[in-house]
């Protein structure tokens, strides 16, 4: 059975959340949680409580947040203060940073790393794992095909996957809100938010004393996509209901904990349920593919390193003047791509330098003049050589 | 007095030189793989290695920018990559990655640099870059000049600081709102600065509220010495050579000011701050360099750029009375223009003859088009109006 992790935001949600198999309950508090909604400050008997009732592997504070070396010692003497380090045995950090400091202030803890983005290739996420981590949640931009790399490459990666929930689009540290209206930063604020350029797309804003953090116009929704989900093996899935409501966390939790054995119209009818409850569309995002990489300048341009020279003035009735960064002989014949995508090719003959004086051995980053000029070359354009 | 090096985008090959011969002690540079300005004209190899040699000549440094988060896809043309680029004379790899921090230690000797993507705002996240091999870390805009001494400190390790340019409102590596709404990386060079749109609020109200001012940092130079800050980073490889030589120029001279006489540069202060009002910005602030950035350092009520001087044109080189210059903007023959000089702030007027590259003579010249005028004119003076 999967294990599901999932953030607790009231000791009263013990009582349903202690049906299912939990990896990891995730408390938010206060004093060092930069996404709280509702800043509930628990009490080391009430995370207890949850604890005993749930019977979770780990128990983890979250420490979500890219923090000032000043703000690192108010958090350290506030854990051990409240002895906080006896009631949690895990801190579920974002910043690298936060596992060294883990390591040398609470080596009894284990850390979670949840880096929300980055960390989407077999190096960075091996450098992870070195430096501590005992787990790593992986970011919402990587695709299934990717994790299954991950799976293939990396020897028992201890991967979790974020399966349903807000996403968080934009961590500042600026507090936008309480600075527009000069409200008390300590009080959340939440508003939701269109950019009249991308119409149709209601964004979150969700203010707290600790910055500023915006949402995606939908929820991560990866029920839909159960077999490739369950394709990727055993690792723990991450539920995020922060923000939403505790009827939308219990759907959620019992869709993912019944996911690999319940039907389509099972499926359908709990991402419904989800959609109504959080008004927001459920879709996978990322998770099925990522095209971010595509991009319209990468088509038909020479490779950069296949350049060896550009067009530095094209003037009817004047010279055509280009420039190369290489050493190059005369008569070489060049192709011109130009900026509209066609391209020239011509020789390098009668070639003359600023003084009108013949050049034989073009030298590089030399601007070089052809008299008669080239017809079909464009200002801008790139010169490689002629295959 | 140990001044710290003024570190100046250098968006192509020609603003790299620019940004050299207007007072910057390195230049970050890219190419068109693994850098954040896809946009930007970037270098070939052969481009990076002349100019490497040109900086070094001067004892100037240049820097290289790596500093996309890698996909997997990546990782396989990294090393390659990484390989073709150790001979080539590079003085620091800007890495956000951890993961092609650690590629980069293994397959070349060239220095690391955490760059500012990773966000780093304490001596943990600095010991662990270091721990990694990075000499220098480049500290998130959120964090204090205070702050930076603190993790020098305690890390041992040299720090850089930006002092001027464009602002993420996010933490920079933090944002994926492009990515999201677009389809384009913001974290890999697709950035469609989202944050600088205005927004309609729940509430009615329509402002752009993440629309941050730039940083201007010359009034706290004093700071950024007496917090013993290593290098000092000027944004802006996606903007216009006069944009680069004026800033490099400006924080020459304070820099330079201060650490020769600290009462000079408190009596040239105000009129440096002028010269960087000059070109196009969108107002100024401290951000976090002083105390943590409040709504002063957000342009709500967006009117565009403000700035007093439209850059016309670059002086590449002048021979027999004449200067040969690469066109920005029309320019007319009998036109009155102003230029400012590698070694001289002031504005200086020039009426502008117009030869083509042929020498016959011009009524005008186009955007983009390479001119003879008279008057020697200095190389790399740029003309203004």
């Amino acid at each position: 059975m999967t294990m599901l992790s999932t953030y607790v935001t009231h000791p009263n949600h013990a009582h349903w959340l202690k049906s299912y198999d939990i990896h990891t309950l995730i408390i938010d508090c206060p004093f060092c949680s930069v996404r709280s909604h509702d800043r509930y400050d628990w009490g080391n008997d009430e995370i207890e409580d949850v604890q005993d009732k749930c019977r979770p592997l780990f128990m983890a504070l979250n420490l979500d947040g890219l923090y000032s070396s000043h703000e690192l010692q108010v958090i350290e003497s506030t854990i051990r203060a409240r002895a906080l380090d006896k009631v949690f045995n895990a801190f579920r950090v974002q910043d690298p940073g936060m596992m060294v400091w883990a390591r040398a202030k609470f080596p009894d803890i284990a850390i979670q790393f949840n880096p929300e983005t980055g960390f989407q290739n077999t190096a960075a996420i091996s450098s992870a794992f070195t430096r501590g981590a005992a787990i790593m949640t992986l970011n919402h931009e990587t695709p299934c095909s990717t994790i299954q790399r991950f799976q293939d490459a990396l020897p028992q990666p201890a991967l979790e996957l974020f399966v349903q929930g807000p996403i968080c689009i934009q961590y500042s540290r600026r507090r936008f809100l309480s600075d527009l209206y000069q409200f008390d930063p300590n009080l959340p604020i939440r508003l939701t938010a269109e950019d009249p350029e991308l119409p149709h797309r209601t964004f979150t804003f969700l203010n707290t004393a600790f910055g500023h953090f915006m949402f995606a116009q939908f929820h991560r929704c990866l029920a839909r996509s159960k077999k490739k989900v369950i394709a990727l093996g055993s690792m723990p899935w991450l539920i995020d209901a922060r923000g939403v409501s505790e009827d939308y966390a219990k759907v959620a939790i019992n869709l993912y904990a019944n996911l690999a054995t319940a039907d389509d119209a099972t499926i359908d009818d709990g991402v419904r349920q989800l959609e109504a409850l959080s008004n927001v569309p459920q879709k996978p995002g990322f998770f099925l593919s990522n095209q971010t990489d595509v991009d319209w300048r990468d088509h038909d341009v020479p490779k950069q390193n296949d350049k060896i020279g550009r067009v530095l003035s094209v003037k009817k009735d004047d010279a055509l003047l280009i420039e190369f960064f290489v050493e190059i002989d005369k008569g070489t014949v060049v192709t011109c791509w130009n900026p509209d995508g066609t391209t020239r090719e011509f020789v390098l003959d009668d070639c003359v330098d600023l003084d009108g004086g013949s050049v034989e051995r073009i030298s590089p980053f030399v601007p070089l003049m052809l008299p008669k000029g080239v017809t079909g070359i464009q200002s801008s354009g790139n010169l490689v050589r002629c295959a | 007095m140990t001044k710290p090096l003024i570190v100046a985008p250098g968006g192509s090959y020609e603003k790299a030189i620019i940004a050299l011969n207007y007072g910057a002690d390195a230049v970050y540079v890219a190419t068109n793989q693994f850098s954040l300005r896809k946009s930007a004209s970037n270098f070939t190899l052969a481009e990076l290695e002349s100019l490497c040699e040109i900086a070094h000549a001067r004892k100037k440094k240049v820097y290289l920018a790596l500093n996309i988060f890698f996909h997997q896809s990546d990782i396989d043309r990294a090393i390659p990559f990484l390989a073709s680029i150790q001979g080539l004379g590079i003085d620091a790899l800007i890495i956000s990655d951890l993961g092609v921090c650690a590629l980069a230690s293994e397959h070349t000797t060239i220095p690391i640099h955490a760059s500012t993507q990773a966000s780093i705002m304490n001596e943990y996240s600095a010991a662990l870059w270091s721990s990694m091999g990075a000499t220098r870390v480049v500290l998130a805009r959120e964090t204090s000049l205070a702050e930076s001494m603190a993790i020098k400190t305690a890390v041992g390790v040299e720090t850089e600081v930006f002092i001027h340019g464009a602002m993420c409102s996010s933490f920079s590596g933090k944002c994926t709102i492009s990515n999201v709404a677009s389809g384009r990386d913001s974290n890999r060079g697709g950035c469609i600065q989202s944050c600088r749109h205005s927004y309609q609020l729940s509430n009615g109200d329509v402002t752009y509220i993440m629309n941050s001012k730039d940083l201007m940092g010359l009034g706290l130079v004093p700071d950024y010495f007496k917090y013993r800050v290593d290098a000092v980073k000027i944004e802006g490889r996606m903007k216009s050579a006069l944009y680069v030589a004026n800033a490099c120029q400006q924080y020459r001279l304070a820099i330079d000011a201060f650490a020769d006489d600290p009462g000079l540069f408190y009596e040239k202060k105000d009129a440096l701050k002028q010269q960087l009002s000059r070109v196009s910005n969108r107002g100024f602030t401290q951000a976090s360099l002083a105390r943590p950035a409040n709504e002063s350092s957000i342009s709500y009520d967006w009117n565009g750029y403000s700035s007093s001087h439209q850059f016309m044109g670059i002086v590449v080189q002048s021979q027999g009375g004449k200067s040969l210059v690469s066109t920005k903007q029309p320019l007319k023959h009998g036109e009155v223009v102003s230029y400012i000089q590698p070694n001289n702030a002031d504005l200086c007027s020039h009426t502008v003859q117009l030869q083509s590259l042929l020498g016959h003579p011009l009524s005008q010249a186009s955007p983009n088009q390479w001119v003879w005028i008279d008057g020697a004119l200095p190389a790399h003076s740029l003309l203004v109006q």
